[in-house]
């Protein structure tokens, strides 16, 4: 059983960032074609301004799934970072789980929309893409948002170390006799920073 | 129902929730307490925030960044400037903004202008004699000109969401920026003492220039294309990505095809943070013009008929506060539909640029700038070193802030030449 979520988690993260980094090239060689065929062969690519669309759509919540497993979204830490290290789990704890909740209701707002589009035959006006396409990735992302808090979570309920994302520990969690004698170092090691 | 959104949000911004959370949050609360409408509606609306194509120069500008941080075109940058000026009294640190500077022109980013130019300058500055905290408050603030330096991540953002021509504002953010540059370089003139370093041979000069010179480019492809009509913001950014890729991996050879999908992959994790924020921050805008918000705020913040000057102190001073607590992104999404009747009558190019100013300000200006935080993970320092000498800079970013609401034609002079404004 742990090695299937092992397996699965890795199977994941591996989804998540060659959807990131294709999605990234994809866009890229379409804008660079697009331009070159307007200003070489003063013509358009048609379909260039939908794909890049849906590319934004799959980088923007493929990659807010992403960023929740590595701990990367942007947060104001002014609270947790004058906690201690007990503190600062039970704040993660409870962070992370109403992030989940609030993530799967919007992932459930997603599927709504989705179904709202499907239902509607909606199209998209040049390649005649079903708009739910595009809509999928947004119930896709929350969803895997959701999760990764909600593992996040259980993590730390379950673990002594403090995890900041799915697949992030925090090092700077120091026990009392290092908390005297700080290390500059290792305490900035993960800076709730900044995109 | 106004102490219920702003109260949701500072709660949860407050607790640490990640910044997508205070936003949509706010939203939910107050159309669930007080509307009717369907919270789907919040779904869509998330999705009209990332839908326009004008917002693709996002990802490619940040993609070049990418490129080139993992290159050496800052490299070459560096040496040029420093072969120049580096031995003048007050040359490092000038070179430092310089450097900064030119990177802006070629990357938009402040946070990758920091790890760029950043990690090399400080080593140097600290070896010449350099106090550690003159050295990084320097680095933090001079990379602030990355986002009034077009191009701007910033403005592309304020300008698809009010509406404005990113082109436009682009052109705008060159005054502001060079001035900014003037005065941190007569600030570092002042305090600097002479550096001991040899004068650069004209030889070596030359031969830095040279290398440099394919780095230049950037700027005449991304400005000369915009300014000259040939190029919108969008192109600009895909030209650039094409540029950089052409530089770093079939000229200077410093970036491999298998480095690729590893550079794409963190372009893509940037990009998810901003858009992300874009889209729940729409759905947010779109709750706010809903309950009338900005009605209730702007009378009492602003009284009857406010002045143009008024107006103008008023946004930034809210743009200024807003920037030091999150990150700029949230505040554009957040106060764009509370001022947007209020700023009718000012130049749209000038608004724009005064916010961006702000936003650059804001990012280096404790408690939150996020580039205090990129500077503390890449220079390993602690908080409290890392802001300690902010405070002249900022003082100095102020005094532009001021000049620029007094003469205007800092921001849009650029723009009125060429007959765009």
């Amino acid at each position: 059983m742990r090695n299937l979520i092992f397996l699965l988690d890795r199977s994941l993260l591996k989804f998540e960032q060659l959807s990131l980094a294709w999605g990234i090239i994809a866009m890229a060689i379409l804008t660079i074609a697009n331009v070159l065929s307007r200003n070489i062969l003063s013509q358009s690519i048609f379909f260039a301004e939908e794909i890049t669309q849906l590319l934004i759509i799959i980088v923007t919540f493929i990659g807010t799934s992403y960023a929740a497993r590595m701990a990367s979204h942007i947060r104001m830490s002014l609270l947790y970072d004058t906690l201690g290290p007990k503190g600062k789990k039970v704040m993660t704890i409870l962070v992370s789980a109403c992030s989940a909740a609030l993530m799967f209701y919007l992932a459930y707002l997603s599927y709504g929309y989705t179904a709202k589009l499907y239902m509607r035959e909606s199209v998209s006006p040049a390649l005649r893409l079903p708009r739910y396409l595009f809509s999928m990735w947004a119930v896709a992302g929350f969803s895997l948002t959701g999760l990764h808090y909600a593992i996040t979570s259980w993590k730390n309920i379950v673990s002594d170390q403090l995890y900041l994302g799915s697949s992030v520990i925090e090092t700077t969690i120091q026990s009392p006799e290092q908390e005297k004698q700080p290390d500059p170092v290792t305490e900035t090691a993960y800076p709730q920073a900044q995109e | 129902m106004l102490a219920l959104m702003i109260g949701t949000m500072f709660l949860l911004l407050f607790l640490g929730f990640p910044m997508m959370i205070p936003l949509i949050g706010g939203a939910l609360v107050v159309s669930t307490t007080y509307f009717s409408f369907s919270p789907v509606n919040l779904v869509q609306q998330a999705f009209s925030g990332i839908a326009p194509v004008a917002l693709t120069a996002v990802p490619m500008f940040i993609f070049a960044a990418d490129l080139m941080t993992r290159g050496e075109v800052a490299d070459r940058l560096l040496n040029f400037v420093m072969s120049w000026v580096g031995h003048k009294r007050g040359g490092l640190p000038v070179a430092t903004t310089a450097a900064c500077t030119l990177f802006g022109a070629v990357s938009g980013s402040t946070q990758a202008t920091v790890i760029a130019i950043g990690g090399p300058m400080r080593t140097r500055m600290l070896s010449a004699g350099y106090s550690d905290s003159f050295t990084t408050a320097l680095v933090i603030n001079a990379s602030e000109i990355a986002l009034l330096i077009p191009p701007s991540i910033a403005m592309i953002v304020y300008g698809v969401v009010n509406g404005v021509s990113v082109g436009e504002l682009f052109i705008a953010g060159v005054g502001p920026g060079v001035l900014i540059f003037a005065m941190f370089s007569a600030y570092c003139w002042y305090v600097s003492h002479n550096p001991n370093l040899e004068k650069a041979s004209l030889k070596d000069r030359l031969v830095a220039t040279k290398k440099a010179l394919l780095a230049f480019s950037f700027p005449v492809i991304i400005f000369g294309g915009i300014y000259s009509g040939k190029f919108s913001p969008t192109e600009a950014a895909a030209v650039s990505v094409l540029y950089a890729l052409i530089l770093e991996m079939f000229i200077y050879k410093s970036v491999k095809w298998s480095d690729l999908p590893k550079i794409a992959q963190s372009t893509g994790e940037v990009t998810a943070i901003v858009f992300i924020l874009v889209a729940v921050g729409q759905s947010f805008s779109w709750v706010i013009s809903f309950a009338q918000i900005p009605q209730m705020i702007l009378p009492s913040v602003l009284g009857e008929a406010p002045s143009e000057i008024w107006v103008l102190c008023v946004i930034t001073m809210a743009y200024f506060l807003g920037c030091m607590f999150v990150d700029p992104i949230v505040v554009i999404m957040v106060m764009s539909p509370i001022f947007k009747s209020a700023i009718v009558g000012i130049h749209p190019i000038f608004v724009g640029t005064l916010v961006t100013l702000q936003c650059a300000i804001g990012s280096g200006t404790p408690p939150f700038g996020c580039n205090i935080f990129t500077a503390m993970a890449v220079f390993k320092q602690r908080y409290v070193d890392t802001i300690s000498g902010t405070l002249p800079f900022i003082i100095l970013l102020l005094i532009a802030t001021i000049l620029l609401i007094k003469f205007p034609i800092i921001a849009l002079g650029l723009g009125q030449l060429a007959g765009m404004m």
